[in-house]
């Protein structure tokens, strides 16, 4: 139903829609006719199916060959050293590489105006939104013929099934890193964060469905909930602990391996990565479940160089590639083809690469829609508080 | 005519680069919220009640923290920074501009490192609980993520602000008054008062001021060194267009903070006396 | 006389001695960690310059630092120009619309600086049409930038006596010769410490760079910023160490500028004389 030229066309300068504004200057104000259009579609969104993602609307082609560069939005520190050089050097496309820190940052960013980028590599949730919003531009899946590389569970995926917008990155999950000699007791789940030792020593995680999945998990309700009953419970679980925590925030490698904290809720990765550094931080897998994340590369609405982009995902869904960042990140690899290359000791790590028993237990953030604004307002009260 | 003419290059770039973002600010302020998309404005629809929201008592003590905050670190670089500026302005002789630099050249270096280094220095295991263990005052103290830390890098950051529009006016203060003063028989505060003040009024006026309003709206500076108990109107509002996805109630708390805050200026002036800002 | 001072040289030279050492305090922190061995901000293992070497290999960072300070080098030098030809308006003229100026620069300065960031980058976006990149940053850096010139010279032209230029004109200067001649000398230390200003605070911003920055402009904070997860890597510090004694070696050669300007303090106190 959805058509995604449309919709960018709304987003840039909609004369069409019917909440087209009288002033010059309002009539720019994109995201009015854009929302009219998303909101004329009917909550499309809602029940967790991606209704943008049925589209079947071609790539449309630029005709004269695309120059040789390519604009990388990425997380920080999340590639190796070398993919970057080797990608030059196989295709002479220059890459010029920039970082954001988060996925709020990133949408706000996109969705205020275009940006430049030919690819950013943002969450399942984020890209979800940002399919709908029209952010991003369905891939030419003809041009990454390694996509037969990916595990099954990431063609499939319900955040982009067929993968019309998006190449998986890497994945992970968001549980508890924490300083085993420092916590006073053993953490197996959630209420490890109620430890006399670790009172105003810990954290939570700045992002509101990742912390709301916390208290729920804590609570036995689905990480995923409308009822109104269960997010009231959670707003007011997370009130309580804030009174137990030193800080709500998303920084805190540097606090846990220095010692400012000793509990915080984490990404997987991030943890293994202090590791390296201090042997005394630990990452769990909370036994009453927690969140699965994927962070995917996808081309933002408007590209210039979308072939450029196309060849990269193609050159980093090659198996050896795929195995080198993931030996150097840490995280779990969604290329199946890159498991014979990868080191031994990730791949049996059960935290990186967890059981499918344990993989039932970690489902992925769902999309929510417009109704996710539920969580939005209890986060409000939570950070308010 | 020739003031017109002055004025000119500010007039255009205000105008485009200031009105219009303001305008566009007010605009989303009057717009309905959405995940999908962050604002909907409707001409017909215009929704006054994003500043009912913004007015939220239960937001009022974020909102009075911010204001005791700034205000703290404003007086705290009166304190550190008066005495600086008129020493180097009376007694630098020709170094003056060296230690005027001097002051300027810790902010060459990245703020976020600046920031960075407090943590080191503040954090529970860091040099000064290292320092207060070893004076006998415990090592046990809490520092960094609550209150003292903020208002602290709040001081830290802006001391320069107060420092060098103190200068400026100290620089042009004529200290044949202030002899003149003494030869008359006032004393030291009386001088202090009746002369001193007077001269650097407009300097201690602007620095009150650059300090004061960028503090009431900073949230690098909480976000970095404080904690769940510090938080400021400026976090409050950047999360509206973060995680709390509510980009016509954080407009809303904007135009709202820029009105409340100008009222002040505008008082504040107005009982110094100084027109010519 | 001085000993009858109401602030006495010696307290206020403690002081000054005080302050500067809480200016630095930071800045020792971050070159004593610049030649740690480990790739760690709170515990010093061993001394290493490698941080150093590997500074000259790190593209990222060279880049960001490069771009911050083309940034800030053209914001300072747009915003001083302007801020100070709208100083001497607001200060010299009395005319109509002259508050609605001073709301607009209060307004700059209280503006919280993520509403600044979307706004601009919408504007940017939807209404110029310009492709975000190093002009855009530019543009928003002055844009906060104008503020700070302008409230610090207005402090120092305030109760600007205006028979100094009328004494000028007597004499015979044309306009642009008493501008140049009386005005601006008097004028200089404020817009020295304006420009100074402007020029800190471009090099701090992150938030609004973040929004107005495109591919290949990310500055020095961003790049900081968004790796701040894993703490300030002594790279980092190392490159900032370089910068310190780089400013260091040019103060230095400020003496120069002293000898400059306390000339051009003559030049004003001599037509003050015949004025």
């Amino acid at each position: 139903m959805s058509d995604p030229d449309r919709v960018s066309l709304a987003f840039i300068w909609d004369t069409a829609s019917p909440h087209f504004s009288r002033r010059a200057f309002m009539k720019t104000m994109a995201f009015a006719s854009a929302a009219g259009f998303v909101a004329a579609c009917g909550g499309s969104s809602k029940g967790g199916t991606t209704s943008a993602g049925g589209s079947t609307t071609p790539p449309t082609f630029d005709p004269k060959p695309e120059a040789k560069t390519l604009n990388f939005y990425n997380w920080t520190d999340y590639i190796a050293t070398d993919t970057i050089p080797n990608f030059q050097k196989d295709t002479g496309i220059k890459v010029t590489y920039d970082n954001y820190s988060s996925n709020d940052e990133l949408f706000a960013k996109m969705r205020t105006g275009g940006s430049g980028f030919d690819i950013i590599v943002p969450t399942d949730a984020t890209l979800v939104k940002m399919k709908h919003a029209g952010l991003v531009q369905p891939l030419d899946l003809s041009l990454i013929p390694n996509v037969k590389n990916l595990d099954p569970r990431f063609r499939t995926a319900a955040y982009d099934p067929g993968n019309q917008y998006s190449i998986p990155w890497q994945w992970g999950t968001t549980g508890i890193g924490f300083d085993k000699t420092k916590v006073g007791g053993a953490v197996t789940d959630w209420d490890a964060f109620n430890l006399p030792a670790v009172s105003g020593k810990s954290s939570y995680l700045d992002e509101a469905r990742d912390a709301f999945a916390m208290a729920l998990f804590a609570l036995k309700k689905d990480p995923n909930t409308l009822d109104s009953g269960d997010l009231d419970a959670a707003e007011q679980y997370l009130i309580d602990l804030k009174k137990k925590i030193q800080k709500i925030t998303s920084d805190y490698q540097d606090p846990l391996k220095s010692g400012q904290l000793v509990m915080a809720q984490a990404y997987s990765g991030d943890v293994f990565t202090i590791q390296a550094d201090n042997a005394k931080i630990e990452y769990i897998i909370p036994k009453s479940g927690a969140l699965s994340w994927v962070d995917s590369m996808a081309i933002p609405k408007g590209a210039a160089h979308p072939k450029n982009a196309e060849a990269f995902m193609n050159y980093i869904l090659d198996p050896k590639v795929g195995a080198a960042l993931t030996n150097f990140v840490n995280y779990g690899s969604p290329n199946k083809a890159a498991e014979p290359y990868i080191n031994k000791d990730i791949l049996s790590n059960p935290l990186i690469y967890p059981s499918p028993a344990e993989l039932a237990k970690l489902p992925f953030q769902k999309d929510l829609g417009e109704d996710e604004l539920a969580y939005s307002d209890r986060w409000d009260k939570v950070k308010t508080a | 005519m020739k003031g017109n003419l002055l004025l000119l290059p500010a007039s255009v770039w205000f105008a485009l680069l200031l009105v219009i973002p303001l305008l566009i600010i007010v605009e989303y302020s009057l717009g309905k919220r959405g995940v999908i998309d962050p604002v909907h404005f409707t001409w017909s629809h215009l929704r006054f009640a994003n500043y009912k929201d913004a007015l939220d008592p239960d937001r009022l003590p974020i909102f009075v923290r911010s204001i005791e905050y700034a205000a703290i670190s404003t007086f705290a670089c009166v304190l550190l920074g008066f005495p600086l500026a008129y020493w180097i302005a009376r007694f630098g002789g020709r170094f003056r501009n060296v230690y005027l630099v001097l002051v300027v050249i810790p902010f060459l270096t990245s703020y976020l490192i600046r920031i960075y280094a407090w943590q080191v220095i503040l954090q529970d295991n860091g040099l000064l609980n290292r320092l207060s263990g070893d004076l006998g005052l415990g090592s046990h103290h809490v520092f960094l993520n609550h209150a003292f830390a903020v208002n602290l890098g709040l001081t830290y950051g802006f001391l320069p602000f107060m420092i060098l529009p103190l200068y400026a006016s100290i620089e042009r203060m004529d200290v044949a008054l202030v002899e003149a003063s003494y030869d008359l028989g006032h004393g030291k505060i009386s001088t202090f008062f009746r002369v001193i003040l007077p001269t650097v009024s407009p300097g201690l006026v602007a620095g009150v001021l650059l300090v004061f309003i960028p503090a009431v709206g900073d949230f690098v500076t909480p976000s970095l060194l404080g904690g769940v108990r510090t938080q400021m109107i400026g976090s409050t509002i950047a999360d509206q267009f973060g995680g709390s996805q509510n980009w016509p109630l954080g407009s809303a708390m904007s135009v709202l903070l820029m009105l409340f805050i100008l009222a002040g200026v505008f008082v504040y002036l107005r009982r110094v006396g100084e027109e010519a800002l | 006389m001085s000993h009858k001072s109401a602030l006495r040289p010696r307290y206020l030279k403690l002081h000054a001695v005080l302050v500067f050492a809480f200016l630095f305090l930071p800045i020792g922190v971050l070159v004593f960690f610049s030649f740690n061995n480990a790739r760690s901000g709170t515990d010093f293992t061993g001394f290493s310059t490698k941080w150093y070497s590997d500074l000259i290999h790190n593209h990222q960072a060279l880049q960001a630092f490069r771009n911050t300070l083309k940034v800030a080098i053209a914001a300072t030098v747009i915003a001083t120009v302007i801020g100070t030809l709208a100083s001497f308006a607001l200060t010299r003229f009395k005319f109509r619309g002259r508050s609605a100026y001073s709301t607009l620069i209060f307004v700059s300065l209280v503006m919280p600086e993520v509403v600044m960031g979307v706004s601009l980058l919408a504007f940017y976006a939807n209404i110029a049409h310009m492709k975000l990149g190093l002009t855009t940053v530019i543009l928003a850096h002055t844009t906060f930038c104008i503020a700070f010139v302008v409230v610090v010279v207005n402090a120092r032209l305030a109760s600007f006596d205006n028979r100094l230029v009328e004494a000028a004109a007597d004499l015979g200067a044309t306009p642009i010769q008493t501008f140049l001649r009386v005005v601006l000398p008097l004028a200089a230390p404020g817009i020295a410490a304006g420009a100074m200003l402007a020029f800190t605070i471009s090099l701090d911003d992150v938030v609004i760079t973040f929004f107005t920055s495109g591919p290949g402009s990310t500055t020095l904070p961003l790049y900081i910023f968004s790796s701040l997860k894993f703490g300030v890597s002594p790279s980092i510090n190392a490159l900032s160490t370089f910068v310190l004694v780089f400013s260091l070696f040019l103060l230095a050669l400020g003496g120069l500028f002293s000898a400059r300007s306390a000339k051009r303090g003559v030049t004003a106190v001599d037509v003050n004389a015949l004025g």
